[in-house]
């Protein structure tokens, strides 16, 4: 608005109205500072807003594209999993392939060993069944000889009673001496006789054990009375005892066996020693002689059936003393000179 | 056997000379014993038959009656030694088996089976005189 100062003292209605609408103007024009200012003011705020909305905004849009990064690395962490997932399955899936042959192949090899084992089974059977053929065989054999050399062994004393029946027949009046000498004869063979009958039955039948507890001195004690001492003979018997599970009647017949071989080792002249030794789980007994010791040959063949090296033996006594401590689960073993006989028996069988 | 039957058994037999050899005691002394009783002479007697030749040499019997299952030196190591030493020894095997007849076929002049039968024995001189 321009003012023009030559009109101002010029008060006119027109002047008036002028400077009514001045007035007005100015006040419009203060009013429109006013609203200017505030204006300025809004808008300043409003900037000031938006900046702080784009800031917001553009701290949504990082966090948007973090978001989003970080959902792509998810996707990408997805994917890889998604991968080694389906490796995994794969994998699976072969597993189980190789899971299914290693099954079939158990199954063949469980079927091998099923044939492997009735395979054995039927050999086992087989060893054993051929065994008992063997051993029957060689018990068969043994018998053969046995029958042959007892008709042998008999007919020697048979002789002895037929030959000194014809003397004494022949010979009507006889001496008493001489006759005492034929029937004494007679009483030997007779002897002979049942002793090599008793020795192949023995021999020939194998008894069930009857165990029971009992002292080794008690048994050797009974083995030494059924045996007739020479005088010349000296028998040092064990100080200390043990006691053991045996059959006792059996073990009295190996022990009475032994002495009696160790007394007619010396001649029915000198010692026979005997000893007992406590060795833990089992026990061991020892017989001594003074005798002149047995020879390497005789010593490999001495528990053999059959084998002797006396005049009137059976060659079965320490083959039946073998049978009966291994009945027993023990040992018999020799060694010379001197003649040690030694039985290793279980003490709990 | 009776007496009658050793008188006639064993005229012609008077001067035989004879060795025994047996292990076994009671068979070799009462087989020696009948021997005697029947006039045949017992010269010597041994156990084994390593004496049996040691006798065979030193007295030449006219008979040997040998047994053949006998410890160390058998029959079979005597009829041996005894023949490589005189091939007409006549030996005459006593014994208890029939086995040796199979083993020794006519290097010993007769097999007599005990229990010596001795009518046995003279038939058995009788032949082998006879065919000698």
């Amino acid at each position: 608005m321009t003012l023009q100062p030559k009109e101002l003292g010029i008060k006119s209605s027109d002047e008036w109205m002028v400077s009514n609408e001045l007035k007005e103007l100015d006040a419009a024009e203060s009013e429109l500072v006013e609203k200017e200012k505030h204006l300025t003011m809004l808008t300043n705020e409003s900037f000031s807003k938006m900046k702080e909305v784009s800031k917001i905004n553009r701290d949504l849009q990082n966090r948007i594209k973090s978001l989003q990064e970080l959902s792509a690395s998810l996707n990408r962490k997805n994917d890889e999993l998604k991968m080694a997932n389906k490796e995994l399955e794969r994998k699976t899936i072969l597993n189980d392939q190789v899971s299914l042959e290693l099954k079939e192949k158990l199954e063949r090899v469980t079927q091998k060993e099923k044939e492997l084992s009735m395979q054995r089974d039927f050999l086992t059977r087989r060893l054993d069944e051929t065994t008992q053929d063997l051993v029957k065989a060689e018990k068969f054999a043994i018998i053969g000889e046995l029958s042959a050399r007892l008709a042998h062994d008999l007919r020697n004393p048979l002789s002895v009673i037929k030959n000194t029946m014809d003397v004494m027949s022949a010979k009507q009046n006889m001496k008493i001496e001489e006759r005492l000498q034929h029937i004494a004869r007679f009483k030997r063979a007779v002897q002979r006789m049942s002793h090599q009958i008793d020795d192949v039955l023995d021999f020939v039948k194998k008894t069930e054990m009857m165990l029971h507890q009992v002292s080794l001195r008690s048994i050797i004690d009974s083995a030494i009375n059924v045996i007739l001492i020479p005088p010349n003979v000296k028998i040092f018997l064990p100080s200390n005892d043990v006691s053991i599970m045996c059959d006792s009647r059996k073990l009295e017949a190996v022990f009475s066996n032994v002495i009696l071989n160790a007394i007619q080792a010396i001649n029915d002249n000198g010692e026979v020693k005997i000893r007992v030794m406590d060795i833990g789980t089992h026990v061991k007994i020892e017989f001594e002689d003074t005798g002149s010791g047995i020879s390497v040959t005789a010593m490999q063949k001495i528990f053999d059936p059959l084998f002797t090296t006396k005049q009137t033996g059976t060659g079965l006594g320490l083959s039946i003393c073998k049978n009966i401590v291994e009945q027993h689960g023990g040992t018999i073993t020799v060694k010379s000179p001197p003649t040690i006989f030694t039985i290793t028996l279980p003490k709990n069988m | 056997m009776s007496t009658d039957d050793q008188m006639s058994t064993n005229t012609g037999h008077a001067e035989i000379r004879a060795i025994v050899v047996d292990d076994d005691a009671d068979v070799r002394e009462i087989f020696i014993e009948l021997l005697q009783m029947n006039d045949i002479k017992v010269v010597a007697n041994g156990i084994n038959g390593k004496e049996a030749v040691e006798l065979y040499k030193m007295h030449h019997p006219d008979f040997v009656f040998l047994d053949y299952l006998m410890p160390e030196y058998d029959g079979l190591y005597a009829i041996e030694q005894i023949r490589e030493f005189d091939p007409n020894g006549k030996i005459i095997l006593v014994s208890g088996s029939h086995f040796e007849r199979n083993v020794l076929g006519d290097t010993v002049k007769a097999i007599i089976k005990k229990p010596i039968e001795i009518s046995e024995i003279f038939k058995a001189i009788n032949r082998i005189t006879l065919t000698t």
